[in-house]
This record gives structure tokens, C-alpha cells and sequence, in this order.
């Protein structure tokens, strides 16, 4: 029960204490992201390592962690299935200009994510100038824009 | 390989037909998670108020207070209370199992026994008794070590012991 109640504590905190540095301490990755690879690692850590600090010990979990990421990939490229299971496939959350607004909220992704993603790679202005919105399989919005549109 | 699907004019790798399932298998995965954390607030694994229990009652001449659930390297304590006049020349005699002590280790005993005598069966810890006619309380400290269902007796050397069963969570 205190496990639980010192993972909120610890998320919470870590997570105050970032958003009141503010956004110039972290450019790349947002404040939620970073909490959430910061603790999950140290948690992961001691059960891993299990007091046994020895060098073959970390040899071991490396190898072992390395060589399930080859078997992973190997079994990606052989079976499509396999590959739409473990990775997830894209989807189309805006059609010639219009939203999907279903998929947008089954996606929790916004609006302001759409503009967001129109900026960084297009550098477009207004919803009205992109085509086609797409969340890919990383999570990441990508964005077509109308013909003449963007640069 | 599958033909990437036309949505328009966009050549897109969408399948709407798994995407639809991914969904509900994820709503499905946060209800579980949602009862995970709800049982381990409880205490269903372990440090909480379902892993408490009781072997034997209270009036009982030997009465244990331990975790029925608890984790693999995580620490915990049996209480063993004594009754009033369970003792023997002013010394209490507290047998406890051999195969459960082999898959725990005991940290620390409180109060410190006087002696520790090797039995067949288990190990017979004495303690002396500053006031016999009083009942007191001897606590073992543990550490648990390795996973899965343990099962351990307690009690007053010559007697029939308590029998308790503990889960521990790898």
C-alpha cells in the first residue's frame, strides 16, 4: 500500500517541481514525459539489479535486455501481425481538412497538438492549410499540407 | 505484407478494424490497472491491511501477529505473543520451524534469546522472562527471501504449534 502511495507522492512532487523550473530546463521533452522515464527507471533499477552488483550481473541483464530487443525486431519484420500488435499502426485524425473528432478523442490528441506538429515540420499558421493529420505509430502527429501550402 | 490503405490521396498504413480493438483491449488494460492499484492500497500485496493476520486468538497461550501476503526481499515481522505463566524456570521456549526459517532471514529477534537450540524440526529460541506471570511479547524480524506460498509453524516448545501460510510476491 505505501508502494503505491510513494509512487503518487514521488510523481507529483518530481512533477511540481519541473513545471515551477519551467519550460527553458527541459526544450525537448515535456515535463510529463520526463517524470515518467525519470521514475520508471530508478523503480526498474533495484529490481533488476537485485543486490547483486557484480559486473556478470550487468552482463548479463544487457545482454539479455539487448538481445530480447533483436528478437523483438526479428519477429516484427517477419509477421505483419506481430509487428501491428507490438507497435500499433497510424491513424488519420484530419481528411481534407476535416476533423475525425472521434479518433482525436479515443487518441487524446487535440487541435493544438494538430497546429503544433503543422509548425514544427511545415511551418504552417491555421488548421485551414493542412490536408491530411495523422497520429503514427510513435504518437507523433504528422501533418500534409493543402497544395501550395506551407514550406 | 499488407497494401498500405488510401485514405483519399494519402497512402497510409491505417487499419481501422484493429485500431477499434487496440482501443478496447487498452480501456480493458486501465480498468485492470485501476484494480491493481486499488488492491494494492488494500494491501493484497502485501503492506496493507488485507496482509494482516492472526494465528491462534488472543487468549490463546501463544498468539502470532504476521503478513499473509508479502514481497521477496521485503521485510516484515511476526509477532509471537505469550500468555501469562507459559514459561519454565522463568524461561519462555518459542519453537519455530525449521523450513520456514531456510526461506527467510532473520534480521533481528526482539528481545535477544538467551540461547538457540538446534532441534530436528525446528530451532527452540529461549528467552528469559523478566516477569513470568506477565505475558510479553518476543518479535522476529525478517527479511523474505525468494517467491511463492510459505508455510511455517510457531509455538511453545513440546506443544502442538500455530500453523500460518504466507504468500510472497516475486
Amino acid at each position: 500500500m505505501d508502494t503505491i502511495i510513494r509512487a503518487c507522492s514521488v510523481y507529483f512532487l518530481l512533477l511540481l517541481i519541473f513545471r515551477l523550473a519551467g519550460k527553458r530546463t527541459l526544450s525537448q521533452i515535456t515535463t510529463f514525459d520526463l517524470v515518467l522515464t525519470l521514475i520508471i527507471s530508478e523503480a526498474i533499477q533495484e529490481a533488476l539489479v537485485d543486490q547483486d552488483h557484480s559486473m556478470t550481473n550487468a552482463f548479463l541483464l544487457v545482454v539479455t535486455l539487448v538481445g530480447l530487443n533483436v528478437l523483438m525486431s526479428l519477429i516484427k519484420q517477419r509477421s505483419k501481425p506481430a509487428e501491428r500488435l507490438m507497435e500499433g499502426v497510424p491513424l488519420v485524425i484530419m481528411e481534407e481538412g476535416r476533423l475525425n473528432r472521434e479518433h482525436m478523442e479515443k487518441e487524446r490528441v487535440d487541435e493544438a497538438d494538430i497546429l503544433e506538429a503543422a509548425r514544427e515540420f511545415q511551418g504552417l499558421e491555421r488548421l485551414d492549410q493542412i490536408r491530411y493529420a495523422v497520429v503514427e505509430k510513435s504518437g507523433k502527429v504528422t501533418v500534409v499540407p493543402k497544395q501550395g501550402e506551407g514550406g | 505484407m499488407t497494401e498500405p490503405q488510401r485514405v483519399g490521396d494519402l497512402e497510409v498504413h491505417q487499419d481501422l478494424e484493429f485500431q477499434r480493438r487496440a482501443w478496447v483491449v487498452q480501456r480493458v488494460g486501465w480498468a485492470v490497472m485501476l484494480l491493481v492499484v486499488l488492491a494494492a492500497l488494500l494491501g493484497a500485496f502485501g503492506r496493507g491491511p488485507l496482509a494482516k493476520a492472526q494465528a491462534g486468538a488472543r487468549g490463546d497461550p501463544v498468539w502470532m501477529e504476521y503478513e499473509r501476503f508479502t514481497r521477496h526481499a521485503s521485510l516484515g515481522t511476526l509477532k509471537v505473543h505469550l500468555a501469562a505463566g507459559v514459561a519454565q524456570n522463568g524461561k519462555a521456549r518459542v519453537w519455530l520451524d525449521r523450513k520456514y526459517i531456510q526461506g527467510v532471514k532473520i534480521e533481528d529477534i526482539n528481545p535477544e534469546p538467551e540461547s538457540v537450540e538446534a532441534g530436528q524440526e525446528g530451532l527452540v529460541y529461549v528467552f528469559s522472562l523478566a516477569d513470568p506471570a506477565q505475558p510479553t511479547t518476543v518479535t522476529f524480524h525478517v527479511q523474505y527471501d525468494g517467491y511463492g506460498s510459505r508455510r511455517g509453524g510457531v509455538g511453545l516448545a513440546g506443544r502442538e504449534p500455530l500453523r500460518f501460510s504466507q504468500f510472497v510476491f516475486p
